[in-house]
């Protein structure tokens, strides 16, 4: 072994033990879905004249756009690729962009590396071994994404290419992101350059998919790796070739990473790190204004993040109505919105569903930075003259606020895209934005929840509070897609709150959980006040 | 009020771990105090207790006020620079010098520029991409450029050059000119020679000496007095 790779059985083993949960889950996570989805489509839609109607409303801008236009649409394995491809792909390709930096720049910046390298390790060890590792999970991983289409009856070498297309996909990124890590001095900055990357990519091959012809994407697909790797048309055509040019731009990418390596110091980035203001801003000053500034790119990604969901559901509301009404009463969908006074409305509502589990993501997220901003100054922060009241319910003002206005913009979006089909944009925008208010309380109560839990077990929090979104993401949205019971899943806080078109819904749960939200926040300010503060 | 701090019996334990077993701390106001102890003695946990950022037993009052009730109120009047700064990632050293001078409720931008150009400070600089000694000296200034009457710093040189201690040690005989009180951790004992009044040497959470310093320079053979020969007398009972 060459000295520049010195040390690499022991750094890859190294870095597998500091890896091996995150990638467990994802490594088991994606193939589940799988499994789960298919088994949900192919009894939603059994007869190829289903999968047919499907496929036609598939093939519209707004769905083309976000899941691509796919080959043999009318099979089981066209369907499933439909319904979860792009999202597959989407997921593996982000984790392995956030597992590279992990493992190379983000390992720099924070020491661990310089701490390494003064062993004897070569030059580049470290970087090849966190590619080959990202590499490594993405095999396996797309493999046992084959693995499971197969268990789930589908044709043997389409489920093995779709697998491996996720893979394709996710390698052709590792390329970008040993890059990036090359180009930034920082992870942080590693991972936007590559997510932006990411981003364009994504762009390009909806645009292409938006502009093709029948099930073929306008020629421009080709500048994507994306379209690359939905190009091999898995239970189609099945084009494994296309699986080399994915593979080629990871190997090109983490061979000129390896040149611009060489080339540069150990913690420096190609690109300088720019000096920023030498004063903070008055609002930065204050109690209220610091978390801001700090939550600033978030709250704004958040808020078009909303308004554009919001938008897209409105926009396919009607399409999915049409096909639905062309499947009869006997499809699960159709009774899982039972209740509504039309189907119509039971959709809309669900969506409404959809968009409030989406704003907890941001709660929670933005709740967390009590137990971030606790742990990382806040034995600065509260050595100066600010309460901890004060400290706290800064940071829960900020989350329940931001909360109820990304509910009102996400409901108003899918008011407004829905009405203007329809007729009445401004009528359905009102009503949709006071509806979807009416989930504030319920993600008052999450946000309280976690706020509970970093007063009393602050260095747990994070797991608790995330674990607490699975749950919710499980029974809220997913549930009947899951097979768990509708009547346990309309017994769930988020399904008891009223939907316009519902008849028999009653307040007094919304008002329960508001109250509800201000006893645990207010425990949680009383802990505050009690206990030490806790460092990381 | 002549006593700035004074603590009695302080207590504290972490889980099993004894932290503070009966410390006694007493600071005179208008005196530079030296904290003294090893790695572990219970200095940044005293300090800790002081700033009211974790609960105690035994009986503390800083400025006449009560750590834990009367925190936000004291902290106008005090200035803490901690043992190990962390400062906001992607904000300026700048920003977080403004921050944490409005947040103690004072902001004076003139003396601010002053001590950022006596401590040679990049203040453009984001605070990821400083060294130790820069976000020590971030934290310095924003310490110093207040009025507070009370300066609570605990190891504020590890990391500065040689030179920049210079200026520390400048700052420090300043605010003592001045009638302002410093509580002065630290492991440099030829610093703590050169300006503390008085000392307080701890050991295993417990106060083992308090001295007159000023002038003397037995400094150091005092402070291993109580260490190495007592550690070896215990290594030799227990042998």
């Amino acid at each position: 072994m060459s000295a520049a790779l010195a040390g690499l059985p022991r750094i890859l083993a190294f870095q597998m033990r500091r890896s091996w949960l995150r990638t467990l889950i994802w490594a088991l996570a994606l193939p589940i879905l799988v499994l789960l989805v298919n088994a949900y489509m192919t009894q939603t839609f059994p007869t190829p004249a289903d999968r047919d109607a499907y496929a036609a409303t598939a093939n519209t801008p707004s769905l083309a756009a976000l899941t691509g236009l796919f080959s043999a649409a009318g099979t089981p394995g066209g369907i499933l690729n439909i319904k979860f491809w792009m999202t597959a792909a989407v997921a593996l390709a982000l984790v392995t962009i956030f597992l590279v930096t992990r493992n190379g720049r983000a390992e720099e910046e924070t020491g661990h590396a310089e701490l390494l390298r003064q062993t004897a390790i070569g030059r580049h060890t470290i970087s090849v071994s966190g590619w080959l590792l990202a590499a490594g999970f993405a095999i396996v991983t797309g493999l046992l994404c084959g693995v499971a289409g197969i268990v789930g009856g589908l044709p043997a070498d389409g489920s093995m290419l779709m697998g491996l297309s996720y893979s394709g996909a996710a390698i052709a990124f590792i390329g970008i992101a040993a890059v990036t890590g090359q180009l930034s001095s920082t992870g942080r900055g590693a991972n936007a350059c590559a997510v932006i990357a990411f981003a364009v990519a994504y762009l390009v091959r909806a645009i292409a998919d938006v502009n093709g012809t029948g099930d073929t994407p306008a020629w421009y697909t080709w500048l994507s790796p994306l379209g690359w790797a939905q190009q091999t048309r898995s239970y189609g055509e099945n084009q494994w070739w296309l699986l080399v040019p994915c593979l080629a731009l990871g190997i090109a990418g983490c061979g000129l990473a390896v040149t611009l390596e060489r080339v540069r110091d150990l913690g420096a980035g190609t690109v300088p790190a720019r000096p920023g203001p030498t004063h903070a801003a008055a609002f930065t000053r204050t109690v209220l204004g610091l978390p801001l500034r700090l939550q600033r790119n978030a709250l704004i990604l958040w808020t078009i993040g909303i308004g554009v969901a919001g938008a897209f559901f409105g926009g396919i509301a009607v399409l999915m109505n049409d096909l639905l009404a062309g499947l009869g009463s006997s499809s699960p969908i159709t009774q899982a919105l039972g209740g509504a006074g039309s189907q119509l409305e039971g959709m809309l509502g669900f969506f409404l569903i959809f968009l409030a589990v989406l704003v907890t993501a941001f709660a929670i997220q933005s709740t967390l930075a009590l137990r971030l901003d606790e742990a990382a100054t806040g034995e600065v922060e509260w050595a100066t003259s600010v309460s901890r009241w004060t400290w706290v319910g800064a940071r829960l003002a900020i989350a329940a606020t931001a909360s109820g206005l990304m509910l009102v913009i996400g409901g108003l979006s899918q008011g407004i895209v829905f009405g203007a089909q329809v007729g009445g944009w401004h009528t359905y925008g009102n009503r949709f934005a006071a509806a979807a208010l009416g989930y504030w309380p319920v993600v008052a109560l999450v946000i309280a929840v976690v706020a509970l839990a970093a007063a009393l077990l602050p260095r747990a929090s994070t797991g608790i509070a995330w674990s607490l979104y699975g749950i919710i993401v499980l029974f809220a949205a997913l549930g009947d897609v899951l097979g768990i019971p509708h009547d346990i899943v309309a017994k769930t806080p988020y399904w008891v709150v009223p939907q316009p078109g519902r008849a028999d819904a009653a307040w007094w749960p919304v008002v329960l959980m508001g109250a509800a939200a201000i006893v645990l926040a207010a425990l949680a300010l009383w802990r505050y006040r009690q206990r030490d503060q806790v460092q990381a | 009020m002549t006593h700035a701090i004074e603590a009695t019996g302080l207590t504290k334990s972490f889980g099993r771990t004894r932290a503070l077993d009966g410390l006694n701390l007493t600071v005179e106001t208008g005196t530079v105090h030296g904290f003294l102890g090893p790695n572990g003695a219970g200095k940044s946990t005293t300090i800790r207790a002081l700033l009211g950022l974790i609960r105690f037993g035994g009986k503390a009052s800083v400025l006449d006020g009560d750590p834990w009730i009367d925190a936000v109120s004291l902290h106008r009047r005090l200035a803490y620079v901690p043992g190990e700064v962390t400062l906001w990632a992607n904000l300026t050293g700048g920003q977080a010098i403004d921050i944490l001078s409005s947040l103690r409720g004072e902001r004076d931008a003139g003396r601010i520029a002053a001590f950022i150009q006596r401590f040679d400070l990049d203040p453009s600089k984001k605070a990821r991409s400083y060294s130790k000694g820069n976000r020590q000296k971030v934290a310095l200034v924003a310490a110093l450029a207040s009025r507070a009457e009370l300066l609570i710093l605990d190891e504020p040189t590890s990391g500065l050059d040689p030179l920049m201690e210079q200026v520390f040690q400048e700052c420090i005989e300043e605010v003592r000119r001045e009638g302002r009180t410093v509580l002065l951790s630290s492991h440099i004992l030829a610093e703590v020679e050169r300006l503390v009044d008085t000392v307080t040497i701890i050991k295993k959470g417990r106060t083992v000496e308090v001295a007159e310093v000023k002038g003397q320079t037995d400094l150091e053979a005092r402070f291993l007095s109580h260490y190495s020969t007592a550690e070896l007398a215990t290594t030799e009972v227990a042998e």
